[in-house]
């Protein structure tokens, strides 16, 4: 069995998840799960190789404690506070969501050989955890292989960044595994500010337990094509799962979100939010589902998805989905997609603020409610910073 | 010298089959002078002060309106707002996610960019908000929440009020803006008003009441029927149509 035609220059490192790959193949349409964004098309076009580092420098934005990958590279990781280890090379997923899950991209980011990363967290950690992904070199393949564990009653924040620099072709296949011990804490930032060519794929397994809280907030800044796939399972009682993203798209771009919280106990809370912005021929998904076991009496699960067009051309598609065994439950869902409130616009302009900036400050605001949830003031502020920046381009 | 000058405004709704609403409305206000339009529900009023605000709402078929001696229809509406007009709404729009003293802050060093002034810095402003917010009775815990969320009727009048005060306008227009208020804010308002003009400055008022116009003497009264000025007269106008109605008016 060989590598499939778009990825060059890998060794395989897992024959069983190759054999599997293939006998499934790139998801299409027919594939419900991926029915709004052919994979087999977006692959199709153009082959993606394994590219060396290039010692490229970056600032610590973050003060953050720093990992930096370029090209797929993974750099040292030095002056590590106490309670923490951050360890690169040998890894491994665990077999659950190798074996269980027939999910193509899943099991190419498996099959395929590189180093993981593997962050063990048994203190608070005060500092943001940062991994720094940056792409420079043309045509550039990578594939993420992330495993962080918090140990019980441990708080810390991650902070996921991926960059490119201009004119670079990526293709990104990234798979994480994220274990919550008991009233544990851990948030999570992922950000793309892949400017233009990408396609970038992600899948984000999080499974937390008993009284533990687990978050996740996504930014996407415009994109070729994104997948941020995030599945939660609340394995033990009053745990609590928000799962967030904020997505601004223009041109062409495909930005998919697709969210599933599985709970599983009872007496557990979880929240989907998602906010997006499309201008042009971008096109925004939203696939989110809250599943309840039978098991999960007293759940209280939220969903919501909002967006705004600013083009005739630009189009949602939205996929909200409950489903419920449990019998005493709370849940709700909802999907709205709609343009700038005019009346909203004409009040600011017989202000004296022009139309552009009108627009740009109306957009942030409806972006906000998503941000106002973050707790960290570096990270909520760089995101408002750069969806300024990301409107000033898309208007 | 006219500060505003409208011939023969015909408007209509910007819609395909969109009603006709002014038809052929004239009106000069001159500096220093205050107008009130007084006029039965659907008559065109509020319709006016959007249009003169810049409103896409609208589309103008015909007649003309100058401003300060500049032909105001070709302007985009924060242009009119930064030359000095001012709408205070009938009906404020709430905007969750914006600040209110962000928004004013926007406001007003749009208007001073587009006077060639310096804009005013942050401290300065909140100094200067806070000030005119205290004599219009309108707390800190206001101005930090959302534009007009949660306010009530005479909370956003007020915080029209103070809108206006900050951005200081030539030319105010104010849209019902007594409707629902109380004695107390009724006076606060008038006051915000009465503080702002002077000789260089004019006021168009949109009322129902003459109760307004106790506390803010107009110079001029119209009566406004059918999308047209079919009566002018002063003060005492205001008095009789309070007395008789607009029967006599043929409504």
């Amino acid at each position: 069995m060989s590598l499939p035609n778009f990825l060059q220059g890998f060794e395989i490192a897992d024959k069983k998840s190759l054999d599997c790959y293939n006998d499934i193949g790139l998801p299409t349409k027919k594939n419900e799960n991926w029915h709004y964004l052919d994979m087999a098309r977006v692959l199709s076009k153009q082959v993606y190789q394994k590219q060396l580092n290039d010692n490229h420098k970056s600032d610590n934005l973050f003060d953050a404690i720093k990992i930096s990958v370029v090209n797929g590279n993974i750099g040292s990781v030095d002056n590590l506070p106490e309670g923490i280890s951050i360890t690169v090379g040998d890894g491994k997923f665990s077999d659950k969501l190798i074996n269980e899950k027939k999910h193509p991209l899943l099991l190419l980011n498996n099959a395929i050989s590189g180093d993981f990363i593997n962050i063990d967290i048994n203190q608070d950690i005060k500092q943001l955890i940062h991994i720094d992904y940056y792409n420079n070199a043309p045509n550039v393949a990578f594939l993420p292989k992330v495993v962080i564990r918090i140990a019980s009653g441990k708080t810390a924040s991650i902070i996921e960044t991926f960059n490119s620099g201009k004119d670079c072709s990526v293709f990104c296949n990234s798979l994480t595994e994220i274990f919550v011990e008991e009233e544990a804490k851990l948030l999570q930032y992922k950000i793309q500010q892949d400017m233009g060519q990408s396609k970038h794929i992600a899948y984000t397994k999080a499974y937390i337990q008993k009284e533990s809280f687990y978050e996740q907030n996504f930014a996407c800044f415009n994109n070729e094509v994104t997948r941020n796939e995030v599945e939660v399972d609340i394995l033990g009682t009053d745990a609590n799962a928000e799962v967030r993203g904020v997505y601004i798209g223009k041109n062409k771009s495909v930005i998919d979100n697709t969210i599933r919280i599985n709970h599983l106990a009872s007496d557990c809370e979880s929240q989907q939010l998602f906010k997006g912005v499309l201008n042009d021929r971008a096109q925004g998904i939203f696939q989110g589902k809250i599943y309840v076991d039978k098991e999960a009496q007293k759940t209280d699960g939220y969903q919501m998805h909002r967006s705004i067009l600013l083009s005739d051309d630009a189009q949602v598609c939205g996929k909200p989905e409950l489903e419920i065994y449990a019998d005493d439950v709370k849940c709700s869902h909802g999907s709205s997609t709609g343009e700038i409130n005019p009346e909203q616009l004409f009040y600011l302009t017989a202000r004296g603020i022009n139309e552009n900036l009108a627009r740009n400050l109306l957009l942030q605001a409806f972006l906000n409610e998503v941000f106002d949830n973050i707790e960290n003031d570096i990270v909520r502020k760089y995101l408002q910073k750069n969806t300024i920046k990301t409107m000033e381009t898309i208007l | 010298m006219d500060l505003l000058n409208i011939e023969n405004l015909h408007a209509r709704v910007d819609t395909p089959d969109g009603q006709e609403i002014l038809k052929g409305l004239n009106l000069t206000i001159k500096k220093g002078e205050i107008h009130a339009i007084m006029g039965p529900n659907g008559t065109g009023k509020s319709t006016l002060t959007k249009i003169l605000a810049g409103s896409d709402e609208y589309e103008i078929t015909q007649g003309s309106v100058n401003y300060n001696g500049e032909d105001l229809l070709e302007k985009e509406a924060h242009e009119r707002a930064n030359e000095g007009i001012f709408l205070a709404f009938q009906y404020p729009v709430e905007i969750p996610g914006i600040a209110t003293s962000t928004f004013l802050r926007h406001a007003l060093n749009a208007k001073l960019r587009h006077n060639e002034k310096e804009e005013i810095d942050n401290l300065e402003f909140i100094k200067l908000l806070r000030q005119k917010a205290k004599t219009l009775k309108i707390s800190d815990e206001m101005l930090k929440r959302p534009v007009n969320v949660g306010f009530s009727g005479g909370e956003k009048k007020r915080m029209e009020t103070l809108q206006m005060s900050i951005l200081d306008p030539h030319l105010g227009l104010l849209d019902e803006t007594d409707s629902g208020l109380d004695i107390d804010a009724l006076r606060t308002v008038a006051e915000g008003v009465n503080y702002i003009h002077n000789k260089e400055k004019g006021f168009l008022i949109i009322t129902h009441y003459q109760r307004l116009l106790d506390y803010i003497k107009p110079d001029f009264v119209h009566i406004m029927v059918g999308g047209k000025i079919i009566k002018t007269g002063d003060y005492k106008l205001a008095i009789e149509l309070e007395e008789k109605g607009y029967q006599a008016y043929g409504v």
